[in-house]
Order: structure tokens, then sequence, then C-alpha cells
């Protein structure tokens, strides 16, 4: 008997399998996890939203499920920029919840709706990287914990491209400029992004102001959410300025604020862009998506961070998250919470993390004792965790995130100078004010 | 009259409300599925609800504040630019095609499916498809622009301002000609060949009977494809919020869209609903005047 297997097919059906039960011997073991009683399923609501290749915490589920005959775990995942929607929508339906797996930038949001149950007396919060924690307590309150990868958006690059032209990764802003100068003479634009996703423009911010404002863009941030500062205030118009500088310089790609995530991707794979500012999950993306076919001069995956704006004194800071919060829904049945605390202890084991980390190719996992990923640009970008700010939007009202959104669009459209975008979201923020905003 | 004093006085009552029980199950349908949604919109309006806590009586500030509302207002322009020349596109095109296909033709009923399947692919699908078409790099329009020698039109058009609105306007036009191409197509199958038959004895050439008999009677036609197509563009959302999400820098906002954002990304529900109501009346106000034109014009 013959088959059609190639044997790259058949390489690739080994690897994944043998991948798959790799990952599955990560798993955490909870056969002899004790029974609450309750039986029934238990629904989690959230940003999970599983692939065949990436199944994340749903893997999780299915082994807790196993351990808990009776018990059933319902995910209910969007994607992040749907999830508002769509709970909200399920919050009117009255549909019961149980967990909550939000995307760190909703966690205040919810937390100050009261929404979430407290969980400062957790008794495994040792498990933990401090940062995690401090980033999901809100008013001295913890309200989520933290799970899956810690990581961000440094810049990646393609070092094959600058090494053909004879180029390095750029260590201060002018040398980003003639970098960008020497690129765009063959063709090539420096930087490619996901604009047409106006979520993603406020990751320029984070990245200028932590640099322009002395490593302090989380303190001057929620001071002047409290009301002292403004958003008009030289290190805000300064920061915002740096990034339509690379615009006015033909930096980004010329399509940049069309271009969706697989638009970026494929400018990126194709050698037409050398950096990308974006989510680290590209190193699998890389790893996995591009086929020789699209690697014509070789794609050398590299990652720094972005150059010295002014001073070399400051760090060069990078925006990232402490993973996903996972939290109990507040109004959640009595008989269904024990079960819920113990999905909840289930999903942030080390093991769990681990499994998470490895699954998303991530590089750092939210548990001390968890083991990153071992691929060479990953273990690189671990190297410079330190360097790692929280998005700012975590503590920005949406309203805020979504005026630095669309007001930064319009300063790379060259539509609108840093001063007039800076102006436009002071007075969104007045607005908010009069409407009785009080940061917390 | 006496004649149905008497029909009524010999019908017998269940007799008389048997329409009404064969429409009930209908009528109780729209009832909940449409009445109520909308009667609890409207009241959704008058509150500042969130969406998870508990919603406040504020009146008519909602309402007040839609017309202070300079986004909404530029965003219903962009919906009126998108109207105008959707209607015009669509029509125009549809009305070329239905006369084009209406003629005996070899592989007529193929050219009438291909052309109608645009009209039942998901907005999704149509959305990525065009903006592949549409990618400045590797799109369809601009590696044919640079191959028949205008690469210096070569755009960036989705993410130019001034030429996003009319990248989504085309789109909508190639989605729905198909619809109102069938639509006429029904027209002109309804005009009597007789006529033309006179109009060639009497000496007419092709282009006069097409602007002297085809054109005035499929004027109640085209009046039904233009309420449903300014209806359709005041209403646009899924390929606005597919291939653009309103921007860049807001450029393709349109009310839909901005509705949208304000009940989902900031849970701003009673407000969202308010200029929903606005919207329904604007949409309303349009219809019934071109109903009354057609009225006007006994076209029904």
């Amino acid at each position: 008997m013959t088959t059609d297997l190639s044997r790259r097919d058949f390489i690739k059906t080994t690897a994944s399998v043998g991948a798959a039960a790799g990952l599955a011997s990560l798993l955490p073991r909870a056969a002899h996890a004790a029974s609450s009683g309750y039986q029934g399923s238990i629904n989690v609501y959230g940003i999970i939203v599983p692939t065949p290749t990436q199944p994340g915490p749903t893997q999780l589920f299915k082994q807790f499920q196993q351990a808990h005959p009776g018990i059933s775990i319902q995910n209910h995942g969007f994607t992040s920029e749907r999830f508002v929607a769509l709970f909200s929508a399920a919050l009117a339906a009255g549909e019961q919840i149980d967990l909550l797996y939000l995307n760190g930038q909703d966690l205040r949001r919810y937390a100050l709706a009261g929404d979430l149950l407290p969980l400062n007396n957790t008794p495994y919060l040792n498990r933990f990287m401090p940062l995690g924690l401090t980033t999901y307590t809100v008013n001295k309150t913890l309200w989520a914990l933290p799970s899956g990868s810690t990581g961000g958006f440094p810049i990646f690059y393609n070092k094959a491209l600058l090494d053909k032209y004879h180029l390095v990764a750029p260590q201060t802003y002018a040398d980003l400029l003639s970098v960008g100068k020497a690129l765009n003479k063959q063709g090539v634009s420096a930087y490619t992004h996901d604009g047409k996703d106006i979520y993603l423009w406020p990751v320029w911010f984070f990245t200028t102001y932590a640099q322009v404002t002395g490593n302090k863009s989380v303190q001057k941030t929620q001071a002047t959410l409290q009301g002292h500062g403004k958003f008009t205030d030289p290190e805000v118009v300064e920061a915002l300025d740096l990034i339509f500088n690379l615009a006015r310089n033909k930096i980004f790609s010329p399509d940049v604020l069309s271009l969706d995530t697989p638009g970026a991707q494929a400018e990126f794979l194709t050698g037409r862009a050398a950096f990308w500012l974006h989510y680290d999950g590209i190193i699998s993306t890389v790893r996995q998506a591009a086929p020789p076919a699209l690697n014509p001069p070789g794609m050398n995956l590299d990652v720094t961070l972005f150059p010295w704006v002014d001073k070399k004194t400051v760090k060069r800071q990078f925006p990232g998250g402490t993973g996903a919060a996972i939290g109990i829904y507040s109004k959640i049945a009595a008989n269904r919470k024990a079960t819920a605390q113990q999905l909840l202890d289930f999903c942030t084991t080390d093991q769990a993390d681990a499994y998470l980390v490895k699954n998303s190719l991530s590089t750092l996992g939210t548990n001390i004792h968890t083991q990153g990923s071992s691929d060479p640009v990953a273990l690189k970008e671990k190297a410079i965790l330190p360097n790692m700010s929280i998005y700012l939007d975590w503590y920005w009202p949406p309203e805020i995130t979504q005026a630095f959104q669309q007001g930064i669009q319009a300063g790379v459209n060259l539509s609108k100078s840093a001063k007039q975008v800076s102006a436009d979201i002071q007075t969104v923020f007045e607005g908010l004010l009069k409407s009785g905003y009080k940061f917390h | 009259m006496a004649s149905t004093t008497i029909t009524s006085k010999q019908t017998p009552r269940w007799r008389r409300n048997n329409p009404y029980v064969w429409i009930a199950p209908a009528l109780l349908v729209f009832g909940v599925f449409t009445l109520l949604p909308l009667a609890g919109g409207l009241a959704i309006g008058f509150f500042s609800w969130n969406g998870f806590q508990a919603p406040q009586w504020v009146g008519l500030d909602n309402f007040t504040r839609v017309f202070q509302d300079q986004g909404f207002w530029q965003s219903l322009e962009h919906n009126l630019i998108y109207g105008v020349a959707t209607v015009v596109g669509k029509l125009v095109l549809a009305v070329c095609l239905a006369v084009l296909l209406n003629r005996s033709l070899r592989g007529q009923t193929v050219f009438r499916t291909i052309l109608f399947m645009p009209v039942v692919m998901s907005f999704v699908v149509v959305g990525l498809i065009w903006n592949w078409i549409y990618n400045y790099n590797f799109g369809l329009l601009n590696t044919v622009l640079g191959l028949v020698g205008l690469g210096a039109w070569k755009q960036d058009w989705l993410g130019n301002t001034s030429f996003a609105l009319g990248a989504l306007i085309v789109v909508d036009i190639w989605k729905w000609f198909g619809f109102h191409m069938v639509i006429y197509l029904a027209g002109l199958q309804s005009i009597p060949n007789e006529l033309y038959e006179s109009a060639r004895i009497d000496g007419a050439n092709s282009r006069q009977s097409f602007r002297h008999i085809t054109l005035p009677l499929l004027l109640p036609v085209t009046m039904i494809n233009v309420l449903l197509a300014t209806a359709g563009a005041f209403t646009v959302f899924d390929l606005v919020y597919v291939m653009t999400d309103g921007g860049p820098v807001k450029a393709t906002d349109v009310a839909m869209v901005h509705i949208y954002t304000e009940a989902f990304q900031f849970n701003q529900f009673g407000y969202a609903a308010a200029m929903s109501y606005v919207l329904l009346v604007l949409i309303s106000v349009v219809s019934l005047v071109l109903m009354r034109l057609l009225r006007q014009e006994r076209y029904f």
C-alpha cells in the first residue's frame, strides 16, 4: 500500500504529534482534587479564543473536567477588541457568569464596577511574580490573578535585511532616522505597523513617553488621572511629536494606516519593512507561519529596544503586561463558588503556567518558577524584561484610550500636530471629569 | 351601504375574526421581536446606563447631547455622501445590466447568477477580499495599475483619508448592484412587448425606446430601489466595521459605527440608544419624503 504522504508532511505531522504529546505532559495533574459537591457547568467569560495549534487554557479546562467528573467548563471566549461588547451583551441578557478571564486593560473597569470578588486572601499568592500582583491590585484589593505570559511590545527586526544593506539596529533616534532613509532608498520601509487596528497605536506613545518621563510613565499617568498634571504637559506633547516625526521622515510604511495585522505581517515577512513594534507573539508567527518561499533573503528575526530619544541615562523601556487577569465574578452563585476557586487555582499553578507559556511560545510566564520559551529571540527578550513598563491604557479610562488612538492616527496622517492632539485628549479628559470621573 | 350591513349581520362572528386569528402568530412574533425591543431601546435612551450597573434616569439629556455631538453629525455627513454615491452607482449599474440581461443572450442564466453572487456573500468575506484588493503592496488594484503603466496612481486606498470613503462606496456598489438588478429585471419583464413593437413601427430607434418606454415604466421599480438603497446607506455598518472600522482618522466613521463605539466601547448604552432613535427619525423622514413623491407621481 502506498500513501501520498511526502517526507515533509510526515516530519510535520510527527512533529505536531510530538509537540502535542510534549505539551500534554506539561499539563498539571489534578486527578485528586477535592470535590466541592457542585455538579454542573462553570461558565468562563473572557478573551480565550482557542485555535487548533494553540488551545491555550481550554486544554486546562479539559484536564479539570477529567479530574472533576460532573463538572463541565464552558468557555465563552471573544477576541480582545470585541470582548467588552459581547460581555456587556451577556450581562444584559442575564447569563450565568462564574469566572472572568480578562485582558489586563479591562481589569480596572470591571474591578471598579464591582464585578469581581477580592482575592487578597488567596493562599497561594507566593507562586506569582510580584509585578503581576501589583498590576492587578486596585485600591489595595487584589481583583484577579495573573495567568499566561508576561511580555510586550519590544522592537522586532529582520537582521538579515539590515545586514543586506550594511545597516545595524539604531541606538539613537537620529540613527533611526538615517537607517530609515537608507532603507527607503532601497524601496524598504523602516517600520511596518498594523495601523488600521487603531487600538495598537498607543503602544508607540507608551514607548516614547517612558523615555521622556525618565522612566516614570506609570507614575506620571496616574498623577495626571488624579488631576496632578495635564495631557497638554510638555512631556506628553514631546512623546507624541517623537511619533509624528517618524511619519514626517517616512519611517513608517506608506500604507501604515490601512494595514491590519496580517498585512503588516506580510510586509515584515517579505522584507518590505525591517522593523515591527509588535507583541512578542510574532516570534511564534515567524517560526510557524513563514515558509521558506516567503523568506527570500532569509528572515533572521531579532529583538531590540526602541532607540534612545534623547539622554542615554534613561532606561529604554518597552510596554508590556503581566498576562491575562483571571477573577471570580462577584455575582457567582454560592454553590458554584468553591468549584470556581478550584478552577482558578488549577489554571494558575506553575505547571499550568508553564504549559500556557509553551503553548503560546511566549517568553516568560507569570509565575516565579515558570521556565519560558527557549527560542533564542525569546531568550533575548527575557534578558530585556527588566525594561518592561506596564501598558498605560491599563490605567486610562476607555475614552482617553480612544482619544490617544485617534489622535496618534491623525498625527501619523500629518493632519494634526502633537499640540493639537494633546489638547484634544485633555478636552476629552475634562469632559470625563465634569461627568464625575475619578481615578481610583 | 345596506348590503354591507346585511353581510356583516349574516357573517358569523368567528368568521369575521378569522383573518385576525391567521395573522396573530406573525403579529405576536413582530411584537415580541420588533416592537418590544424598539420600545425597550427608546426607554434606555432616557437613562444613563453602562450595561452592568443600575441605570440612572437622565430624562432628555441623552437626546440633547446628540444634537451637540459633532462626531455624530460628521458621521451622518459621511452617510449622506455614501448614500448619494451608492444609490446613484448601484442603480445606474443595475439598470444597465438588467437591460442587457433582459435580451436573449447565450448563457443568460450564468451571467445573472454570477452578477448576483456578491449579494449572497457575507460582509466579512467581502470585506476581507476587498481589503486585499486594496492592499498597497500586494493588492490587485495597485498591481493592475502598475501593469497598465499607471503606477503613479498607486494609492493606499483604505489608508488615505481622501480615498477611504470612496473605496468603501465602490465595494458597496459591487456588493449590492446584483440585488437591484434583479428587481429591475422583474420590472423589465412586466413591460408589454407591444409597446416596443408599436414604437418600432412608428420609427423609434432602441435609444428612443429606452428613453421613452423603458425608463418611464421602470420608475415605480426605481423608486423602490431608491428607497431600499437609501435605507441601506444610512444603516451601513458591517462593511465599514470590517474594512476600516471608521478610520483612518474617522474618515469613514458612519452613524452606525459611531453608535456602536459609544455603546460597546464606552458602554454608554443610554446615549447610543438616543442616537439610534435620532437616526431612526431621520431615516423615517427621508423615506416618507420619498414615498410622498411616489404617491404624487402615482407610482403606487
